[in-house]
């Protein structure tokens, strides 16, 4: 079994003033291709800036983080851009959709940037909406659309590029149970059948241990346990 | 990024937010139109005045004058070295004519007579200022125009070209001239006459001599009244010159010309004070005031001058008045384009604001964009885009504002114009394709300057911070 991510002492330091804050201690941890990991833990534990480091949004203070072989530490501005762009796709608790685009047009924008026709973009957009359940709702503005759809439609666009990690930021945060377990089916379907990695933060400890095969819990930026509930096919 | 769905991508931002497009747009149409029509009347003017030179040839002639003169140390003072060239003049007598005549550059060659006259034709009298030509000058501009009839028959014939506005003040009203009769003054009745009738006819001119007997009777008699009397020379009517469209060009109506040879058959006294009346009476033949020298081309006119300064006389040739003017215009467009480019900056500052603003509200779009993938270059890009159509809109509806604008200040300008009298059309503003093509490129790249901070601002937008949830 390869390993897809390997990250070694990562530390994240913000500065505000003259005192820094640090988000993360060290953390470490690896992950297999395919593999659904869920990181779960308090509020302000620094989940989210640890998979905003994992997607190339931020930069690590200090450690090294290697993803499909590449070391993200040492990429250059454009570079990230790039992996961003091919090789991750993210998403978030509030989805995060442009509102003055429509369901279509946010699906295909991860596309434009990597330069891919207009036909292209459509007929790739259009299949992805019907995978996720949304073939009625391309024109639909995301204001028109409830929250279950608005996430469809972000995982969508997540999947655009066609790539091998999909990083999630509390995807469920934000929506009823019902609502939420269907967007975690839809996850969990993706992991299976795609062998897409999947790395959730979420709140929801006991779906995590559901849906995932190894769950970690974070405090104060350091993983403090580690449980594994599913072995890797 | 594909550069098309980059553009569509920076139409539709700015189709989003209309009306603030259109403002600040209207801030570069404005500042550009302003632009555009300071400098084309700058470029007008310009044009209007090289073309009187062009008109009339004066690129290939210049005059010779008896003493070298150097109007700079003249006017700044230096009498002295003024009144050591007035010593060292010299005479330009006809040897000196013939020596310029048989430079192989020269064409022409004349002495500048002109006198003043009093011009009689059908019992109404007008002072005019009679001048010399010979006849090979009827090929060049302006002479080479003529309204009605011809050029000199040749250089010792009795005749007389005068012009349309001449035969005006004479109470004569040519049909199918461009001269209006309506507007000039109240209560003068003209006799109107087709040219047909006009040419050919004789005109009496009227000069003074000094009258002998008179002088002879009493030495004296001259102290108690003038000691002249008229003398008339009959002169038939070889041309008219047709008055000009718009400007009126003194110099030109004003004069009436005749045959370099037939000036010596006006009999005349010369005079313009006291001091010349005695000055002739000691001496003969001073020599001409001044010659007219033209060369078949413009390029031999340096070197004819030089010949003509080692002679050891003046020469002003007015290409070198066109080149001084010409630098005074390119000061004059700079300024006129300076008011047009402040008003341009003006503009720039608002691109700059709005498109700060529009990163401002638009920072978690930017933060998605980036999060999906985008590049620095291509959000860059995206913004940077925005600016380059406001560029675009701006500068094309500016030049149509500023085209605009002259088109009526033209209008206006004519008809004030034929209120006060002129005839014909001026052309005010002049718009060539450069300045066109220029203003556009102007407003174009200072949007894109106005553009190169707020796109650099939108690219270092930080993702995180904009996707933090609110
Ligand atoms: N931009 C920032 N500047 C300063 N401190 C920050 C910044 N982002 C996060 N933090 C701090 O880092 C810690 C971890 O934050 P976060 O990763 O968002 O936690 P979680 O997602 O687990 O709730 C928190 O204490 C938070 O206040
Ligand atoms: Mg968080």
């Amino acid at each position: 079994m390869q390993t897809f991510i390997q990250a070694s002492g990562i530390c994240k330091e913000y500065h505000k003033g003259q005192s820094g804050v640090m988000a993360l201690h060290g953390v470490s941890f690896s992950a297999q291709a395919g593999e659904f990991l869920s990181i779960v833990g308090r509020s302000g534990s620094g989940k989210s800036t640890l998979l905003n480091i994992l997607g190339g949004l931020d930069t690590a203070s200090a450690g090294k983080i290697y993803v499909d072989s590449q070391d993200l530490a040492v990429m250059r501005r454009y570079q990230l851009a790039l992996y961003r762009r091919t090789m991750v796709g993210m998403i978030f608790q509030s989805f995060n959709l442009i509102p003055s685009c429509s369901a279509l047009d946010n699906v295909a924008l991860p596309m434009t940037f990597a330069a891919r026709s207009k036909s292209e973009r459509t007929q790739r957009a259009k299949d992805l909406l019907a995978l996720v359940g949304l073939a009625q709702r391309e024109h639909h503005k995301p204001s028109e659309l409830s929250g279950g759809e608005a996430q469809r439609v972000a995982i969508a666009r997540a999947l655009a590029n066609q790539p091998r990690l999909l990083l999630a930021d509390e995807p469920t945060g934000n929506l009823d149970s019902h609502t939420a377990g269907e967007i975690l089916e839809l996850l969990l379907k993706l992991n299976a059948e795609r062998n897409l990695t999947i790395v959730m933060v979420t709140h929801d400890v006991v779906s995590a241990a559901d849906l995932s095969h190894r769950v970690l819990r974070m405090l104060d930026g350091r993983i403090v346990e580690e449980e594994e509930f599913r072995r890797m096919a | 990024m594909r550069i098309s769905d980059i553009l569509q991508l920076g139409l539709s931002n700015l189709w989003r937010t209309k009306l603030r497009t259109m403002l600040t747009t209207l801030g570069v149409i404005i500042g550009i139109g302003a632009l555009i029509s300071m400098v084309s009347f700058g470029t007008g003017m310009q044009k209007n005045v090289t073309s009187i030179f062009y008109d009339n040839d004066l690129f290939t002639s210049l005059r010779v004058l008896p003493m070298k003169i150097d109007i700079n140390r003249a006017l700044s003072g230096d009498v002295g070295s003024a009144m050591g060239a007035m010593k060292s003049s010299r005479t330009i007598d006809d040897s000196v004519l013939c020596a310029l005549g048989n430079m192989p550059e020269v064409s022409i060659v004349y002495p500048e007579i002109s006198f003043s006259v009093k011009l009689r034709y059908r019992g109404q009298e007008i002072r005019t200022e009679l001048r010399a030509l010979p006849q090979a000058m009827g090929q060049y501009p302006p002479h080479k125009e003529m309204g009605w009839g011809a050029f000199f028959s040749s250089d010792s014939a009795l005749e007389i070209i005068v012009s349309e506005r001449q035969l005006h003040n004479l109470k004569i009203h040519l049909p199918d001239g461009p001269l209006n009769v309506a507007r000039t003054d109240t209560g003068m009745v003209y006799t109107i006459l087709p040219s047909d009738s006009l040419l050919g006819s004789e005109l009496e001119a009227v000069t003074l001599v000094l009258d002998a007997e008179k002088i002879a009777e009493n030495p004296l008699i001259g102290m108690v009244q003038p000691p002249f009397r008229e003398q008339v020379t009959r002169l038939k009517i070889r041309g008219i010159k047709k008055s000009a469209d718009g400007f009126e060009r003194p110099q030109i109506e004003n004069t009436a010309l005749i045959p370099i040879g037939a000036e010596k058959k006006v009999p005349r006294f010369e005079f313009s004070s006291m001091w010349t009346l005695l000055g002739n009476m000691g001496q003969k033949n001073k020599g001409y005031t001044a010659l007219y020298v033209r060369v078949h081309d413009l390029r031999q006119l340096s070197v004819v001058r030089k010949r003509v300064e080692e002679m050891g006389f003046g020469v002003i040739a007015l290409a070198d008045q066109l080149e001084e003017i010409k630098r005074g215009f390119i000061f004059l467009d700079t300024a006129l384009g300076a008011i047009g480019a402040i008003a341009l900056i003006v503009a720039a500052l608002g691109i700059i604001n709005t498109m700060v603003m529009s990163i401002l509200e638009r920072t978690r779009e930017i933060g998605i964009m980036k999060a999906v993938g985008g590049s620095e270059g291509q959000i860059k890009g995206i913004f940077f885009i925005e600016a380059a159509f406001i560029g675009v809109f701006g500068g094309v509806f500016g030049v149509l504002l500023g085209w605009g604008v002259t088109r009526i200040a033209n209008i206006i300008a004519n008809m004030y114009m034929v209120r006060q009298g002129a005839t014909g059309h001026v052309e005010l503003f002049y718009l060539p394709l450069w300045l066109v093509a220029g203003a556009i490129a102007f407003a174009i790249a200072v949007s894109l300057l106005a553009g190169l901070y707020p796109a650099m601002r939108a690219a270092r937008v930080n993702p995180v911070e904009a996707l933090r949830h609110d």
